[in-house]
């Protein structure tokens, strides 16, 4: 087996060396009848590695995750940082030591993230029929990790953040910068991957009828199976979540959008930072705290900047989404009228709890203030997830398809032996992929008080938990909160502006 | 005629080692001929890059300077020479770039010129490029030095011109494949005793590129 080095954080491409790529290219040439009777003789070699390799991944996340949801950041980090190199590790990791405050160590993670996501796009663009098909013979856990568009957009606003934090506004402001582009480019993106994604099937369905017409044999029709609404409708049933949330407008993360016209606003461009903040409201339209500070920019442009200081409060709170597994049968047309019912894998998203309802904040001057929602991780996650969706649903039927049809020629050529092979190897094979960067929060909060004479702030989480940060009392600035779950006590940095 | 087994094997044998020998001459060779190669700057023929390179810096630079001695506005009228300082360049692009590549290569045009010099011996950020103007007149107090060689009181000229700018990056895509990048090198020449702006420049440079991913 073929080592690939991989810069995703999946296991099964170091352990069973497959490649969807390579897989791809046995189906289109007609071989693949012929590679499917090898693969299900090889199967009691791979399959111990395949279940090995899923039951691994599952530990390792759920490791992290647990390490993280108690506010152990740098144990979270190490337990990343333990494995060899990977996408997905690396955004964990980046993002545990951002709440460890190990900045620049963050910082040098999240730099090799953008790389490995730079390379993971020109690979996909280059990539021919088996670049969105290529992991239909075993499934999408056997590709390298594909960053989510948001999960991009959140390595440049973190990395904004740290820079901000430590002092290098010029720095943090790049980021910034490459924040909103990645949001713009992944607009035009999603429009592009659809047309491909159905030039794919269109390519796939032209070669198995050559492929068929060569063989003699009736052709599997791709075309009818992917668009058939009686699969919409039984996921629909089974999913019902699938449309829980109105979507953000695509790929638009109202969070990064907001902080990118704060940062501006700190740097005296008011007019970046208008435009930023407006586009922000746009999304977060019942928020006072954005509604005010478009309001203190539009005074600036108007020559009236407000000469107080402030505090902002930037609350993140809770966990962000994770993915579960739901398996159904679906009904696939092979080569007739009849019906085969055959079982699929898709992921769902599974949302977490929030840390707290809000925070109490109280600077002195005034009354506590209590920081309110400006915009969810979650739906975000959602919005992308819900997009990209039916590109999902496709892979796991065609996929599908080709492991019912390996079955049934498995047992017309090796017997029943044979037969049995296959359904083991479907069954061994078929499952959803569940990665996701789930260091992510659940969604931001923010509220703005006056700057506490005495410099004390005082914050409280509605479960009891009260913090006392002292604050510039000379000049604004933002304390940035994190609490992951209601039990861990929050962390938090102070960013001077 | 047929050679032997034997002779086969002696030839293949020959071969063999003159295939070795090759193979190792060609390698040697070919490391050779991945080796690091120093570019001729003034006439660098690689490809462009989507990204900012000294080239982009050299160009804008070159623009800029050309277009202030063409204004007239570093010309003093009695024949001296305006003293410069550099204000704030600021980076607004998606790049990690010093700001220094575009301002060092205006000072030493501006400087070869004839008509400005700069300060190093003032900042606005107050860290001026050579501490060493202001800390040597510590030196003032110092027993240690020839007081006659310590450099007197009012002696450091202040500057009457300041420069400030910003590059700014916008990405535009022009079709599935391809991208724009466009940079403004946006200059401003300031006169400190009036703070009105002498000279404005704007240079834009833009490329065409791959839209596989981020131009960055």
């Amino acid at each position: 087996m073929k080592k690939r080095k991989s810069s995703s954080g999946n296991s099964c491409e170091y352990k069973s060396g497959f490649s969807g790529v390579e897989f791809c290219n046995f189906m289109f040439s007609g071989a693949f009848p012929r590679f499917f009777f090898r693969a299900v003789l090889a199967l009691f070699c791979l399959h111990p590695l395949l279940g090995c390799s899923s039951v691994y991944q599952a530990e390792r996340f759920e490791a992290f995750n647990a390490s993280f949801a108690q506010g152990q950041y740098s144990t979270a980090a190490a337990l990343e940082l333990q494995h060899p190199p990977s996408l997905l590790g690396n955004l964990q990791a980046a993002a545990a030591l951002r709440y460890a405050a190990q900045y620049e160590r963050s910082n040098a993670l999240f730099d090799e993230c953008e790389v490995a996501i730079k390379a993971s796009n020109e690979r996909s663009f280059s990539s021919g029929v088996a670049g969105t098909l290529g992991s239909v013979l075993i499934n999408d856990t056997v590709v390298e990790y594909r960053a989510a568009e948001y999960d991009g957009v959140m390595v440049n606003t973190y990395k904004a953040l740290n820079f901000w934090k430590t002092g290098q506004p010029d720095l943090a402001r790049v980021e910034f910068n490459r924040a909103m582009d990645r949001q713009r480019r992944a607009r035009e993106r999603f429009a592009e991957e659809i047309q491909k994604l159905k030039t794919e099937i269109a390519q796939k369905q032209a070669s198995e009828i050559n492929n068929a017409r060569q063989q003699r044999r009736p052709s599997l029709d791709y075309a009818r199976n992917v668009s058939n609404p009686e699969i919409d409708a039984i996921i629909r049933k089974t999913y019902s979540g699938l449309d829980e949330f109105n979507a953000y407008p695509d790929f638009t993360n109202p969070f990064t959008t907001y902080l990118a016209g704060l940062f501006f606003m700190s740097q005296k461009e008011y007019s970046k930072a208008s435009t930023l903040l407006k586009e922000a409201y746009g999304m977060t339209a019942s928020n006072g705290v954005v509604q005010s500070d478009l309001f203190w920019v539009e005074q600036a442009l108007n020559g009236r900047p407000p000469g107080e200081h402030a505090v902002w409060v930037i609350y993140e709170n809770g966990l962000g989404p994770v993915r579960g597994e739901y398996r159904i049968d679906l009904p696939l047309y092979m080569y007739s009228e009849k019906v085969y019912y055959s079982g699929i894998a898709l992921p769902m998203l599974i949302f977490r709890e929030r840390a707290a309802s809000s925070l109490s904040v109280s600077s002195g001057t005034e009354g506590a203030e209590k920081t309110v929602f400006m915009a969810s991780m979650d739906r975000v996650a959602q919005t992308e997830f819900r997009k990209r969706y039916p590109s999902i649903v496709t892979r796991s039927v065609i996929s599908a398809m080709l492991k019912t049809y390996g079955q049934y020629e498995a047992r017309q050529q090796l017997g029943v032996l044979g037969g049995v092979a296959a359904g083991l190897f479907q069954r061994a094979t078929t499952s959803a992929d569940l990665r996701v960067w789930s260091a992510l929060p659940k969604e931001f909060q923010v509220a703005r008080v006056g700057v506490p004479r005495n410099g004390r702030l005082l914050l409280s989480t509605s479960n009891g938990i009260t913090l006392e940060i002292i604050v510039p009392s000379d000049r604004s600035s933002i304390v940035y909160v994190k609490q992951p779950t209601a039990a861990v006590v929050p962390v938090y940095e102070i960013i001077e502006l | 005629m047929k050679p032997d087994r034997f002779s086969i094997e002696k030839r293949s044998s020959k071969g063999s080692r003159k295939l070795v020998i090759g193979t190792m001459l060609l390698l040697s060779m070919s490391g050779c001929g991945s080796s690091v190669q120093n570019i001729d700057m003034s006439n660098d023929k690689t490809p462009a890059v989507m990204q900012l390179d000294y080239r982009d810096f050299e160009m804008a630079a070159s623009d800029a300077v050309a277009s202030m001695l063409r204004s007239g506005a570093v010309n003093k009228r009695d024949g001296s020479r305006y003293v410069l300082t550099v204000g704030r360049v600021i980076n607004d692009t998606m790049q990690r770039i010093d700001t220094d590549l575009l301002v060092k290569k205006i000072r030493v045009e501006l400087l070869n010129s004839g008509n400005v010099m700069v300060t190093t011996a003032y900042d606005v950020t107050g860290n001026p490029e050579d501490a060493n103007s202001m800390k040597v007149r510590e030196l003032r107090s110092s027993s240690e030095f020839k007081q006659e060689t310590v450099q007197k009181q009012g002696q450091l000229i202040a500057p009457d011109m300041s420069l400030s700018g910003k590059i700014i990056q916008r990405n535009i895509r022009v079709s599935g494949s391809k991208q724009k990048a466009e940079y403004y090198f946006q200059l401003t020449l300031t006169d400190l005793k009036s703070g009105l702006a002498f000279w404005e420049g704007e240079t834009v440079i833009g490329k065409i590129g791959s839209n596989k991913s981020v131009a960055w």
